[in-house]
């Protein structure tokens, strides 16, 4: 113990230089800093508590309604857009159901929708139908035919 | 008004009623301390008056969890110090600059300060502490014109006695020797 003390003593003692350098406050501050501080500080913590409890407010009394009214409103206009109908040309329907695999189609829409295109064909190939009916009945090669030709 | 104990004024602090005049009592009675130990490290008024008031902040809102472990004074210097040291570390990496230039540029404020007085050996005094590593500084701060006991210190820093000691010694040394060859 006493050796510590010794130790301490002696570094407290050996800076000469230090020692003889007077100890005093050399540095200052604007006039009257330490009356004014307390209420500057004071209303800087009132403005930061305000702000809080206004933060507090708004998140929990007015944000969190106004978040989820938006986000119920989103959400349906949303589903809404996805599910109204639209009616399509039958071009429209045709790139549509060429282009996207993932819409299903009820085959009767399908047919009703087709049915005067796939109407007018059949009378078109009504004609070739007969001659070729004609051919295979009496048992003659067509090519034959285009040979002799 | 200001002969509260800390006790006494923790107590008054706890209730919701007398929290702020609690709270303005103690601004008042550690305000200098705390001022001058902050000063010392950042130099310019302008930023230790800007760490002291974040200080009182964080004071405010962490006093509720203050459980008495330690003396009021040492909580609100340990309080202070971290805050000074998160001061320069921000400083440093705002403007790029390495230890020893922002050491530079605490040199050079202070001969520009117009709340410096300070004659040519005090300028000399403040430069040669200018030199010290960061924590250094803190222990020949506290312990030169703080006045604090070694157990006071080693409370704050969370450095332990014998260590401080040490420090203390070599910083004594260094300025010494600045003090010879300048």
């Amino acid at each position: 113990m006493k050796n510590k003390k010794d130790i301490t003593d002696f570094s407290e003692n050996s800076h000469p230089i230090l020692n003889g350098i007077e100890k005093k406050n050399e540095f200052s501050t604007p006039n009257n800093y330490f009356e004014v501080l307390p209420e500057i500080t004071n209303s800087k913590l009132l403005v930061k508590n305000k702000l809080n409890f206004i933060f507090d407010i708004l998140s929990y009394k007015v944000l969190v309604p106004t978040f989820t009214i938006l986000l119920l409103t989103i959400l349906y206009f949303n589903w809404n857009n996805n599910t109204a109908q639209i009616e399509l040309t039958n071009e429209q329907l045709s790139e549509l159901i060429i282009e996207t695999d993932f819409i299903e189609f009820d085959d009767e829409i399908v047919f009703e929708t087709y049915a005067e295109t796939i109407i007018l064909k059949e009378i078109e190939t009504e004609g070739t139908d007969e001659y070729l009916d004609y051919l295979t009945e009496n048992d003659i090669d067509l090519n034959t035919i285009i040979e002799e030709l | 008004m200001e002969h509260y104990t800390d006790n006494k004024l923790l107590e008054l602090f706890e209730d919701e009623k007398s929290r702020n005049y609690a709270f303005n009592l103690i601004v008042r009675k550690y305000q200098e301390r705390l001022y001058w130990h902050i000063r010392r490290m950042v130099i310019s008024h302008e930023d230790a008056d800007d760490v002291l008031q974040e200080v009182f902040i964080k004071t405010w809102k962490n006093l509720s969890k203050f459980r008495n472990q330690s003396k009021l004074y040492t909580w609100l210097y340990r309080i202070a110090t971290n805050e000074t040291i998160t001061f320069l570390n921000k400083k440093r990496k705002k403007f790029f600059i390495s230890l020893n230039d922002v050491e530079k540029e605490l040199s050079s404020k202070l001969e520009s300060d117009v709340y410096y007085n300070g004659d040519e050996i005090q300028l000399k005094l403040q430069k040669a502490i200018l030199t010290l590593p960061e924590k250094q500084r803190l222990i020949f701060n506290m312990k030169y014109y703080d006045e604090l006991k070694y157990e006071e210190i080693s409370e704050i820093l969370k450095t332990s006695v014998g260590g401080l000691k040490s420090s203390y010694h070599v910083a004594t040394k260094k300025i010494e020797n600045y003090l010879k060859s300048n």
